[in-house]
């Protein structure tokens, strides 16, 4: 069987920036992979090739054992792919409800005809999905708001709805970009015992790129650590956390030794690019 | 990241819903609009039916560019070369000598086809450029069909225009006047007719378009407008529904074609030239990108007032007749709409029916009672 | 014609449609919009300077024509400026709705009448190699490769030109170093407006009759060439119109025998070879890539 995401010696370079390189790292089933890393790493570009997005000058990604590289993002999704975005892509004036519903386009077959006569079959399916969106809304939290535009919601709300719309599309292979930026613990607690659920109870493999190094070290499996394009270190978070390398790349070797486990685990990152 | 917009941070307890209204008000309003709109032909006389019937070919037209421009996010200035393909089609085809000689129900349908198989033609194009790269691109397809009218004489009549087969079924005539025909002692004759025939078609597209904004295809259209990269990665094969939207839009225009040359009885390539692709963009942003309902209040607006000033000034001195290069008609509802679009784009972009929905909400006492930060 | 006449015709025609698709580019490097009110700007300048040739002379006429076409193209961007940021493509319906309005307004003054510049050099012609081309166009031509030397002096070489184009690039990271896009915004407008402006007053001399009320179509005949060259690259924009002008002039000459195709064909080629075009090459000659895939 073969494994969700197979990240080979990628490498990515826009005009003269390296922005990935050599990057390679492998997603096990069913589990909470973490990609982390000081800002301008890399890892949403990772992101961007992994779904398609990007293309790279080097190396393959496969997902679910299928090369990406010649795909387009939508055929990418095809495979199993969901994705929920850093800067939230929403539709602002729809109400929640239509906006997750966006998710379920690849698991539904209506197409023009169908929709503007309205037939029968067009209809039910319609129902039917909505129903199974409410149901999601219910799950991440957003049972009451359905009808709300999704621009009227919090900036927790809204990260809330591009969550349900990613796990709308019944992912395999779920990327989470950054889930939780912004919000007050309470959500990021609930967030997380969401997507330990998801992996727990539907087998669904998750992907995830945070900052919170407290949640990231509760939640993930397994963490990959990017600096500057490429890959650094790669284990359990017990291994990342003591890992010299990281906490070097996180801080500067210029600056004196604070307690730097304290500093982990109070997240603190510091910014070093020159 | 969206583009409209986004109002201040709200925290959904302090979004105030609405008085909840019953579930037949909606029903009943269009009801009451339907049996209005069927009666007013007894009442109205030739010049205001013909001012309906025109609004209404154009409201056809006008929703179908909404959802192109509004809904998916793509600019066209090339609406009025499909509505040129849609109009000379069914002249060509229902025209009994130099035709093709079709039923015209048939002939109309194959107006409507051949519009959508010209936006199919330049489909391609349409998919692989950016909202705004496809507005500026689409300015050739008109002049092209400019060239293209000029010069096939014998489809189109050249720049002299040809006349227009009326509209008829089994010998019964929507667009003409025989066979002669009263209702409750009013004579139903063309312009009656035509009133039918146009509001038909116009309640057949509203159903259409509905279907297809509310449903898959429509949400798939606004994911694209608003981030293409994401729809993208959420699925949605965005190559292939931009030139969907774009024949769709063809399709549309064609029909507005038809029910113009049946309107107006006689064609010319100065209808079809840039300024009726600019009237149609002004129909649709006064209306409200996207929405169906405003593309129809837009498209009444920008095709009656002219008219309508011309007809009301005719005997006073307010306006200057045609021609004098004075303030005349054209010139001043030229310049109320220009500046309208102005205005609301500064102010509403969402248009008459984003401003109707507003008003409608504090009718409603919906509403939202502070806005705070994120807690 | 013979072979050398078109060529420098087609030149000629090419540096003025290059002026006025640079123009748009200008305006669209600058602030993203297109300006799709642009050929009413050029007709502006082209109608102050029909009015005040007489008055004036031609020279001075000129010089204010280009200022008020200058000035009404800052006037538009402050309008523009004044809607919600963002979506480009309400902000260049926006400019529709401008064109409208300057539309109704210019075809009211101009009427049925062909507006003329009063140019001291008529219809004198020259001869050049061996072929006789109108001394207009010579100017024309002469005029349009140095005022787009200028341009691209000036924005390379300048630091006024460098600043617009870091604020080009990245307004924000530029308006973090005092650069005001506000000000980057009317230069560029303003400069758009005056390089329409010339183009038009060289478009109503000889061998055209002058401008008449649908001369506000004219500028969109550059569309093709801006399309052709990449819509946000300068150098884009100036191949481009050399290659449309070249083309209608060609496709012109030879229209006898292209009867088949229609009269007036040489007047649409453009658009055909920016389809032809756009189905091979979106981004045209010089234009930026997309690098994201959809």
């Amino acid at each position: 069987m073969s494994v969700p995401i197979e990240a080979k010696e990628i490498s990515l370079r826009f005009g003269g920036v390296k922005v990935l390189d050599r990057v390679s790292f492998t997603v096990e089933p069913g589990s909470i992979h973490a990609l982390i890393g000081p800002n301008g790493a890399g890892k949403s570009s990772t992101f961007n090739v992994i779904c398609g997005l990007y293309r790279p000058n080097e190396g393959l990604v496969l997902v679910d054992g299928q090369n990406v590289g010649e795909r387009h993002p939508y055929q990418v999704a095809e495979l199993g792919l969901g994705r929920a975005f850093q800067n939230i892509a929403l539709v602002a004036h729809a109400p929640v409800v239509d906006n997750i519903m966006v998710g379920r386009h690849r698991l539904m077959r209506s197409g023009f005809l169908g929709s503007a006569l309205g037939l029968p079959g067009s209809r039910k399916e319609e129902a039917r999905h909505r129903e199974r969106v409410i149901e999601i809304a219910g799950f991440v939290g957003l049972g009451d708001l359905l009808d709300a535009p999704a621009g009227s919601l919090s900036y927790g709300g809204r990260k809330k709805i591009e969550l349900a719309r990613a796990l709308a599309s019944e992912p395999k292979v779920l990327l989470l970009d950054e889930p939780v930026a912004g919000m007050p613990v309470h959500e990021k607690q609930e967030i997380a015992a969401i997507v330990r659920q998801v992996r727990d109870d539907l087998g669904t493999t998750v992907l995830i790129v945070e900052h919170d190094m407290p949640l990231i070290m509760s939640l993930a499996d397994r963490i990959t650590v990017l600096d500057f394009g490429r890959v650094i270190a790669d284990g359990l978070p017990d291994e990342i956390q003591q890992d010299p390398t990281v906490i070097a790349a996180y801080l500067g070797e210029e600056e004196n030794a604070i307690d730097t486990e304290v500093m982990l685990q109070v997240g603190i990152e510091k910014e070093h690019r020159p | 990241m969206s583009k409209t917009s986004i109002p201040d941070a709200v925290d959904a307890s302090a979004v105030r819903l609405a008085r909840p209204t019953s579930v037949w008000t909606r029903p009943l309003l269009i009801a009451v609009a339907l049996v209005v709109m069927a009666v007013l032909p007894l009442y109205l006389d030739a010049q205001m039916l013909k001012i309906g019937s025109w609004s209404m070919a154009a409201a056809v037209g006008a929703i179908g560019l909404t959802m192109l421009v509004g809904t998916a996010g793509q600019l066209s200035l090339a609406h009025a070369f499909f509505a040129a393909v849609g109009a000379y089609g069914y002249a060509f085809l229902a025209a009994p000598e130099n035709g093709a000689a079709w039923p015209p129900a048939l002939a109309a349908l194959g107006g409507i086809v051949i519009a959508a198989f010209a936006g199919l033609l330049f489909s391609p194009v349409a998919a692989r450029l950016r909202g705004l790269y496809l507005g500026v691109a689409s300015l050739g397809l008109v002049f092209i069909g400019q060239h293209l009218l000029k010069n096939l004489v014998p489809v189109t009549g050249g720049v002299n225009g040809r006349s227009v087969t009326p509209f008829d079924i089994f010998g019964f005539q929507l667009s003409g006047g025989s066979p002669a025909f009263s209702v409750a002692g009013v004579p139903f004759g063309a312009q009656e007719r035509m009133w039918y025939l146009a509001l038909f078609s116009l309640l057949v597209a509203i159903y259409l378009a509905n279907g297809i904004i509310k449903r898959r295809p429509g949400r798939a259209f606004t994911m694209i407008r608003d981030n293409q990269a994401a729809a993208s990665a959420l699925g949605i094969n965005v190559q292939q529904y931009k030139a969907a939207a774009f024949v769709i839009s063809s399709a549309f225009a064609g029909g507005a074609g038809v029910l113009t040359g049946l309107a107006y009885a006689y064609l010319t390539p100065q209808n079809f030239g840039l300024g009726l692709s600019i009237n149609f963009l002004a129909m649709v942003l006064i209306g409200g990108l996207g929405s169906v309902g405003g593309a129809v209040v837009g498209a009444v607006i920008v095709t009656a007032t002219p008219l309508l000033l011309a007809s009301f000034a005719a005997g006073s001195n307010l306006l200057a007749e045609g021609g004098s290069g004075g303030y005349e008609a054209g010139t001043v509802s030229s310049i109320l709409f220009g500046a309208l679009i102005v205005i609301l784009i500064i102010v509403e972009p969402g248009g008459l029916a984003r401003l109707g929905q507003r008003l409608w909400q504090r009718v409603r006492g919906a509403g939202v009672t502070s806005t705070k930060g994120t807690p | 014609m013979k072979l050398i006449q078109v060529i420098i015709l087609g030149l000629s025609l090419g540096a003025i449609y290059g002026l006025i698709a640079l123009s748009f580019v200008t305006i669209f490097k600058g602030t993203k919009v297109f300006n799709l009110a642009q050929g009413s700007v050029m007709i502006v300048g082209v109608y102050v300077t029909a009015q005040l040739s007489g008055p004036i002379g031609f020279f001075g006429a000129a010089a204010a024509g280009i200022l008020a076409a200058a000035l009404l193209a800052a006037i538009l961007d402050r309008i523009v400026a004044l809607a919600p940021r963002g979506d480009h493509l309400v902000l260049t319906i926006l400019t529709v709705g401008l064109d409208i309005i300057l539309v109704a307004e210019t075809s009211r003054l101009i009427g049925t009448k062909f507006v003329t510049v009063g140019d001291p050099w008529g219809s004198q012609t020259i001869t050049l190699l061996g072929a006789t081309v109108p001394v207009t166009r010579v100017v024309a031509l002469v005029v349009g490769l140095v005022l787009i030397a200028a341009f691209f002096l000036v924005f390379r070489k300048t630091r006024f030109g460098i600043r617009m184009r870091a604020s080009s690039a990245d307004p924000e990271t530029a308006a973090l170093m005092g650069i005001s896009q506000r000000s980057v915004s009317l230069s560029a407008w303003a400069i758009g407006g005056g390089m329409a402006a010339v183009a038009g007053i060289f478009l109503a001399m000889f061998p055209n009759p002058g401008l008449d009320s649908s001369g506000h179509l004219l500028a969109f005949h550059a569309i093709p060439a801006v399309i052709i060259g990449g819509l946000d690259s300068s150098e884009g924009a100036i191949l481009g119109g050399l290659i449309v002008g070249v083309t209608q002039t060609v496709v012109t000459s030879y229209a006898s025998s292209l009867r088949f195709l229609g009269e007036g064909i040489g007047d649409i080629s453009p658009y055909i070879l920016m389809i032809l075009f756009l189905l091979v090459r979106p981004s045209g000659i010089f234009g930026t890539k997309e690098l994201v895939r959809v």
